[in-house]
């Protein structure tokens, strides 16, 4: 059963680190505690339902969910969280929460808060190796979301967009002496950052098969949340690392603990953790030597 | 006159940290600013890279004006700004610090860039593979000062590149100005070390709580009794 455990643990945490990369690295950046990721990129989601339902290619639904999130967030970015990027922290944490009800409002409003089914078209056939069962969905969700984080780690390391987003991370305004707009940078940033939540948040409504208002902020930016404290704030690698290990504690907790009181129990483990170590397994290293 | 500062007035909040101060340095020339801490010398620099925005007064490079665009178009233009403190990014390679330093070049010659200052500073060339976190202080500034040349600037803005370091690696920092400056490159420099920065300096400044109080060629600062007692120590 413990590998069982350790499939299911890995599958689900790889997506929860899908919707934790983009949460973790305006973190990094801004120290902006965004409330809305979940719900921005849940209406990205809803799009891609609609457009299943309107018949499209799934692969095109889920471009087009992407490209819902990653305008939703620019704007919102532009006009939300940049006017207040140098208002203190709780300023702008309170905008985002703002903005996340209107987004919740806005599903409410064209979707309303029924149940829906959810399926991306991959037939949920199994199969078994020993005494582990593999879904093919499982497989096929743990491939692209590794997928798509070697991407944006090869994006964030080899390409001049991604460095221009290192160094901001590291600093604002020695990266806009770099002569990088900065500006223009984050919000790039945050659309991506939606863009991939969506990703993350079509693949975990397709683990469920269904999809509802409350994917956004209850699955989304809670876990992102989660995952981006446990592995540390700021990195790349403690969003992956801590989305893994809050998958595999789910897992092993509904397995040999309770599947009902899962979220109490891994939330217990959470503040444990965080009593222990504040600063998560991989805190981005920013102490400068003098 | 490559960048000329008129009346500039600068706040933070309320406090005035310049007050009508003007400036300019011509082109080719080594112009350096001097004042103890708190007169504004940061300031300033930081008001001609667009990083603060003057209240008042107006900034002039080129025949353009300058105080209303923002730092990376600064940067374009044309004026790199290396600031105090040693600002490495400590989570990036010494390659890299160097490489996003070209940010704003389209040439094909970045890598080669790059190679030169590795030839020539062969302590950074030996770690290019290595966090500039991880680099000695003198080490740090050198590669600072090498990634601010890397956009090619017209106008290099430095601010107290000697803070804090050993005093041969000061010489050496100097050493490098110097040279920067034989390239033709125009430099603006803040330091802390008067007598040193007049010795290399064409022209200076005197800064005393946001005012400019004299100005004159380097040579005659260093010969003046007033200087002399306030800055060179005695």
């Amino acid at each position: 059963m413990f590998l069982q455990y350790v499939i299911n643990g890995l599958s689900i945490g790889s997506v929860y680190a899908l919707i934790a990369i983009g949460y973790n690295m305006v973190y990094g950046i801004l120290e902006l505690l965004n409330f809305a990721h979940g719900d921005v990129y849940a209406v990205g989601c809803f799009v891609t339902l609609a457009l299943i339902g309107l018949k499209q290619h799934v692969v095109v639904a889920i471009l087009g969910g992407m490209m819902a999130g990653f305008t939703i967030n620019l704007i919102v970015e532009r006009f939300a969280y940049r006017p207040v990027r140098f208002s203190g922290r709780v300023t702008p944490t309170i905008s985002a929460v703002g903005i996340a009800y209107i987004m919740r409002n806005i599903i409410m409003k064209i979707w309303g808060p029924e149940t829906y089914p959810f399926n991306i078209g991959i037939k949920a056939s199994y199969f078994t190796v020993g005494k582990v069962v593999f879904g093919t969905l499982q497989i096929y969700i743990l491939l692209i979301a590794v997928a798509l984080m070697i991407f944006i780690s090869l994006l964030l390391k080899r390409t001049k967009m991604g460095q221009a987003v290192v160094s901001i991370s590291q600093s604002i305004p020695t990266a806009a002496l770099m002569g990088i707009p900065v500006n223009r940078v984050i919000a790039m940033v945050y659309g991506v950052g939606a863009a991939l939540g969506v990703v993350g948040g079509v693949l975990f409504c397709a683990y469920y098969e269904s999809i509802f208002l409350g994917i956004g902020f209850m699955l989304g930016t809670m876990k992102a949340w989660m995952s981006s404290i446990v592995g540390g704030i700021g990195s790349l690698k403690g969003a992956v690392m801590g989305a893994l290990i809050l998958g595999l504690t789910e897992s092993f907790v509904s397995g040999y603990v309770s599947t009902v009181y899962r979220d109490a129990y891994v939330w217990g483990v959470f503040i444990l953790f965080v009593l222990i170590k504040p600063q998560g397994l991989f805190p981005a290293q920013i102490s400068e030597k003098v | 006159m490559l960048l000329e500062v008129k009346g500039l007035s600068v706040k933070y909040g309320k406090i005035e940290a310049l007050k009508d101060v003007s400036l300019s340095v011509k082109e080719g020339e080594l112009t350096t600013l001097l004042g103890a801490n708190g007169a504004g010398k940061t300031t300033l620099l930081k008001t001609i890279s667009g990083l603060l925005k003057p209240f008042a007064g107006e900034i002039v490079y080129l025949g353009r004006r300058l105080d209303t665009l923002p730092t990376d178009a600064v940067v374009r233009a044309g004026i790199s700004h290396c600031p105090e403190g040693r600002k490495v990014f400590p989570r990036q390679t010494v390659y890299e610090n160097l490489k996003i330093g070209a940010y704003t070049r389209r040439d094909g010659e970045v890598e080669k860039d790059i190679e030169d200052f590795f030839a020539k500073f062969p302590r950074l060339g030996e770690r290019r593979n290595q966090r500039a976190g991880h680099l000695s202080g003198g080490e740090q500034q050198m590669l600072v000062i090498c990634r601010a040349l890397m956009s090619r600037p017209k106008l290099l803005l430095l601010d107290e590149p000697s803070m804090g370091l050993a005093p041969f690696v000061v010489r050496e920092v100097f050493a490098l100005i110097q040279e920067i400056h034989r390239q033709g490159v125009t430099i603006l420099l803040v330091e802390q070390n008067a007598k040193m920065a007049l010795k290399v300096a064409d022209k200076g400044y005197i800064l005393e709580v946001g005012r400019v109080v004299a100005e004159d060629s380097a040579r005659n600062l260093l010969a003046s009794e007033t200087v002399r007692k306030s800055y060179l120590g005695g």
